[in-house]
Order: C-alpha cells, then structure tokens, then sequence
C-alpha cells in the first residue's frame, strides 16, 4: 500500500510497483478507489468501473466505481422485493424508500469497502497493491476494518438483546422472529469478512505499507504527523520513498533561477528527511523529465525504485 | 484559443455579490495557496473575510506561518483577513452529545429501557459520520454570516464534491426519516387515552436539521453567491482529474467559477542552452497547456508562474495576488 498527501506520486508508484512485479512473474492487481483515479491515466485505459483489466501479462488494475456498486445493491433489493411477493412493478412508496435508503451518508462507504473486501477476500494473485486515497482518508480506510468490527459487534449484541425481549411477543410472530436470525446471520457473515480483511491488513508478514515524500517542508511536516497517527491505529508501517527529486547533475547545468532555487532547497529538505527518517528511507527517486503515462515511462521509473 | 477572455478578475467583478468560492483540484497542485491568495485580495477589497480549511489535514497554519487550528485569527497584514482550521473533533464530540440526548429522548418516547450509550456509540462510529461533521462545520460558519466573504479550502476534490453533494443527499434521506418519524406520531396518538399533543423534540429536531440542508443547498447551488475553482498544473495528471470533476460538479448543479493553472516555468527565464531536463520540460509544459486551453478553453480565469521559491507567508502569497487577480 502506498500513501501520502495527494499529487506525491501515490499512483505513480503502485503502478511501478505492479510493473516490477509483475516483470518478475508473479500475478498482481492495482487497484484503487479514489473516485479521482488516475490508474486510468497512468496506464493511458479507461478502467474505471469495469473489474481487473489486463494491462500487460500479469498485470492487472481495477477502479471501483463505488455508485454503481450502489446502483446495483439497490437493483439487487428491487429483484428480491418482485420476487418474494410475485409482483411485476415496485410500487412507488418503496421505490421511494429504497432511493431514500442508497441516499444515506455510509452507503458510499459501505459500498467501497465491500468491494474491497472482495477483492482481498476472493484471492488469485501473488501481489495486492492497493493505492489508497490522500492521507487525511487513507487513515480513515484503514481505521475503518477495526471500526466496522466494533460497530458490528455492538449491533449483533443489540439485535441479541432485543431478542430477548421479543421472547413473549415471538411466540405469536413467528415470522418475524424468523426475519430476525436472517439479519442477525446476515450480519454475522459481514464481520467475519470484515475480521478476515482487517487481519490481512494490520498483518506485518504479508502487507507492507509505504509512505511517499517530496523534500518540501510542508510534506515533511504533515507526513510526520500521518505517521503517528498510523502508528496509533497499530498499521504496520515498511518505510518511506522520495520523489522528485532533482538529478544533483544540474548543478553544473545552465538552468533558470527558480530551479536553482529548487535545488538548494531540496537539498536542504533532503538533509532533514535524512536526519528525520533515517534508515527507514528505502528509495529516493529522481523527478522525470515528462508525466510518468504509458508503460515506458513506468518502466524508466520502476528501474529507479528498484535497483 | 491561447489566451484568457474573463480574468480572475472580471469573474469576480461579473459577479459583485459573490460571497463563498472553494478551491478544489488534485493534490499538490497548489489550492490552499491559492485559497490564501484569494481570501487576502478579498480582504483587500474592504470585506471582512475569512478562509477556513474543512481539510481533516490542514496545511493553513504552515501557509501563514501562524497557528489559526480551532479558532479564527487574522492572518495577513490586511486585519480583515481571517483563517481557521476547523477542529473535527471538537464537532464530533458536541454531534455525539446532540445525538445521545435526541436517543434517549426517543428512547423515553417509545418506552424502552436499553441505554442510549451503545446507541450513540455505533452512530457515532459510522464511517460516514467525520464527513458529515466537517460538512456541518462548513454551513455553521456559513449560516453564521460574521463575514462578507469566504473561501473554503477544501479538502481533495472527491471528498469536496461528496460534502457539497451531501446537501442534497441529505434532505431525501431526512425526507423519509420525516415521514416515518409522523407515521409513529399519528399511530401513537391514535392509541393514547389522552389525546394531548406531546412535544417532540426529535421530530423538532428533524425539521430543524432539513430546513438547514435546503438552505445550504440554496446557498450552494445559487451561481451569483457560490463558485467553485479548479487548480491544476500544466501536467497530464491533474488536468484530467479537473475534465471529470468539473462535469461532475455540473451534474450536481454547483456553480464553477472556472479554472487556474499554476506552476508556469516561465519562459524568458530559460535560454536556449539550457540543461535538456528544463528544456524537456517545457515543451512538455506547452503540450500541456495546448490541452488545457482545448478542454477549459475560456473557463481559464488565470495562469500563474511557476515562483523561485515556496509559496509561503505574507510576502508571497502578497506578489500571488497579482498574479491571480492580473
């Protein structure tokens, strides 16, 4: 996984990761579900919304399209509401409601993590790359797994106490009685895909977790800050990447003021990166001379992240 | 086309009676300075106007080298110009205190003994519930009307277009809870003996909180008060969040004020022996901003060099306006 605060280079880097990868053979999907999605930007595709793409042998990449996963849970319902009563049309009250209902704030959510849940749940390649959202959200995804949990487990012991209550009362209401243990198990299946997923995540031996960095001060600040709060949430965190930054061979280079500021003052930030992050630093990649778009261009920059 | 029809500038003079513009854009592409830029030249204007940052990362302490998180402080030299990070915890813990009162209130009302707490607990724990707070945030500063203008430096777009969308969202999903909520009302008054008209404070509280969305939704959707801005580098990444977003925002009827490029290296600073990194990247700038007058075309309020040095405190963000408001 790789995060940071937006336009760093998140997605340039997962896409050069998966491009690595999968040059050493092994099977790997990107994914991502930042609505901004730049996978299809970088691999010059649209794949927004249409599953795992191929892009290359072993090479997939995914971006979920979290209102049509929407779209489609609510068709789901309208299909199970006409069967289950034989009719040919939902009427309007409940269309009403089930528009009122994908309408709420968390369905979103629920709707991105399900997918992802799916995708790790589900299996099939080597290598998971996961490019996460700007940071003030990535936290907020990771979090989530142990949120979810919790949430869950207050909600499964609400519904058990409730059905205590109930007791007298089911005696005569059978049916809902019935209706009840349908959604108590409804719910008990998402925890334990929500346990299975979170184990995955906080798991130090199979998910590493990768922060990228520019040499600007502000970047160092803030992802001194992120970096806490990870630590807080008990994330494993692998280590730290450089980008853009300046090939020293400019120097000696004719080149205009702003840049020659630039360079001194990355070399000045570079020094605290060096002091701050210490041995935790893992690559240092150079700025390009164009937009990393297109498998050649991802290709000059994997050779630089691994070497 | 390679030129600008309506300036920063004529937009705002279009437009005298504007009064809440937001930055969005892909991160790293400069919104929060130009956000300081914009909130400084209003001020200098003569309206007292502040910036706030609904960021859950916010960067406008480190901008104006002063610490503004939790309350408004004046930043610039101008003292009409505030700046607040907005503090979403404090929003959170006030919300789950409103929510815990409304529960047990309702709790009461339908005669159950379970506690509110582990009630309000899961509520509260709903993912969706910071971004709700930070959009809640937004209107309260809004709805409180201290200042004539605001700029909201918002957070990466997605989660800008999401708060600002919530407003409609919002009053379909209060809509129903309305209605059910009057569904049990009648259906208990029915089966009382008494038949005297209880208080109902969730219900109260429901119209309260409905009659808030619509009106932010008003505010929001109205093109002579609200317009949203765009920034972008002369990169391929960045324009092409902007192409998605911008019709996403059409969609949602919310105004957009029009577009800014940052970060031109300009070109009377580069000879023609330049080292080959600086030369390639400029002919990568010009196709860039080839594409970039295709696509926004006149919606491009203003292009901005690319500065020697950060842009960072009064000085800078001072020589700023007059590039964003040329």
């Amino acid at each position: 996984m790789f995060g940071g605060k937006g336009g760093l280079g998140k997605t340039t880097f997962s896409a050069a990761t998966a491009y690595y990868l999968a040059k050493q053979g092994k099977r790997v999907l990107v994914f991502s579900v930042d609505p901004q999605a730049s996978l299809s930007d970088i691999f010059k595709k649209d794949i927004f919304g249409k599953g795992p793409t191929e892009i290359m042998p072993n090479l997939y990449a995914q971006e979920i399209d979290a209102d049509r996963r929407v779209r489609e849970y609510q068709q789901e319902i309208r299909k199970k509401i006409i069967d289950m009563y034989g009719m040919d049309k939902i009427p309007d009250e409940i269309e009403s409601y089930i528009q009122a209902a994908a309408a709420e704030p968390a369905m979103e959510e629920s709707a991105i993590f399900d997918e992802v849940v799916d995708i790790v749940v589900h299996g099939g390649y080597d290598y998971y790359i996961y490019d996460l959202v700007p940071l003030g959200h990535a936290l907020y995804y990771l979090s989530m797994a142990s949120v979810y949990d919790e949430w869950i487990d207050k909600i499964t012991n609400l519904r058990q106490q409730m059905r205590e209550y109930d007791q007298v009362a089911a005696v005569i209401r059978r049916d809902k009685e019935l209706d009840e243990d349908a959604i108590l198990n409804e719910l008990l299946y998402i925890k334990e895909r929500i346990n299975k997923s979170s184990g995955i995540l906080t798991d130090k031996e199979k998910t590493a977790f990768f922060f990228v960095l520019t040499p600007e001060q502000m970047i160092i600040n803030d992802t001194l800050k992120a970096a806490e709060l990870f630590a807080k949430f008990d994330v494993p965190l692998s280590g730290y990447i450089i980008n853009r930054v300046l090939p020293p061979e400019l120097k000696t280079q004719k080149i205009p003021e702003y840049l020659k500021n630039r360079l001194i003052m990355q070399d000045k930030y570079l020094k605290v990166i060096d002091e701050v992050f210490k041995d935790q630093i893992l690559a240092s990649v150079p700025e390009m001379e164009r937009d990393v778009t297109g498998l050649g261009m991802i290709e000059k920059l994997a050779d630089k992240m691994f070497f | 086309m390679d030129q600008i029809t309506i300036s920063m500038t004529k937009y705002m003079n279009d437009h005298p009676n504007l009064k809440y513009i937001f930055f969005g854009g892909k991160g790293g592409v400069g919104k929060t300075v130009m956000a300081g830029t914009a909130a400084l030249w209003s001020a200098k204007q003569g309206k007292r106007t502040l910036l706030a940052s609904t960021n859950p990362v916010h960067s406008l302490s480190n901008l104006f080298e002063k610490d503004v998180f939790g309350k408004a402080a004046v930043v610039c030299d101008d003292d009409r110009c505030f700046a607040f990070e907005i503090d979403t915890k404090d929003t959170i813990e006030r919300s789950k205190q409103e929510i815990r009162e409304k529960i047990n209130w309702f709790l009461r009302f339908a005669d159950l003994t379970t506690k509110a707490d582990d009630f309000v607990e899961s509520a509260t724990m709903n993912p969706a519930f910071e971004e709700s707070a930070m959009f809640e945030n937004m209107t309260d500063i809004m709805f409180e009307d201290k200042y004539d203008f605001y700029v909201f430096d918002t957070a990466p777009t997605a989660n800008a277009r999401r708060l600002l969308g919530m407003s409609k969202v919002y009053s379909l999903w209060v809509e129903k809870m309305l209605k059910s909520r009057e569904e049990a009302k009648s259906l208990r008054e029915m089966l009382s003996f008494s038949k005297k008209n209880e208080a109902d404070p969730l219900m109260d509280y429901l119209i309260g909180f409905k009659d808030r969305m619509a009106k932010a939704q008003s505010l929001l959707t109205n093109d002579q008060l609200t317009a949203f801005f765009f920034a972008t580098l002369p990169e391929s990444l960045p324009i092409a969040v902007i192409t998605r977003f911008i019709n996403w925002f059409y969609e949602f009827g919310i105004p957009v004020g029009g577009v800014v490029v940052n970060g031109i290296i300009q070109k009377d600073q580069v000879s023609k022996d330049a080292s080959e990194f600086v030369l390639n990247r400029v002919k990568m700038q010009d196709e860039h901003m080839e594409e970039i007058w295709q696509i926004f075309g006149d919606r491009v309020r203003a292009v901005i060099p690319l500065f020697e040095t950060e842009v960072k405190g009064n000085k800078m963000i001072n020589r700023m306006v007059d590039h964003l408001f040329a």
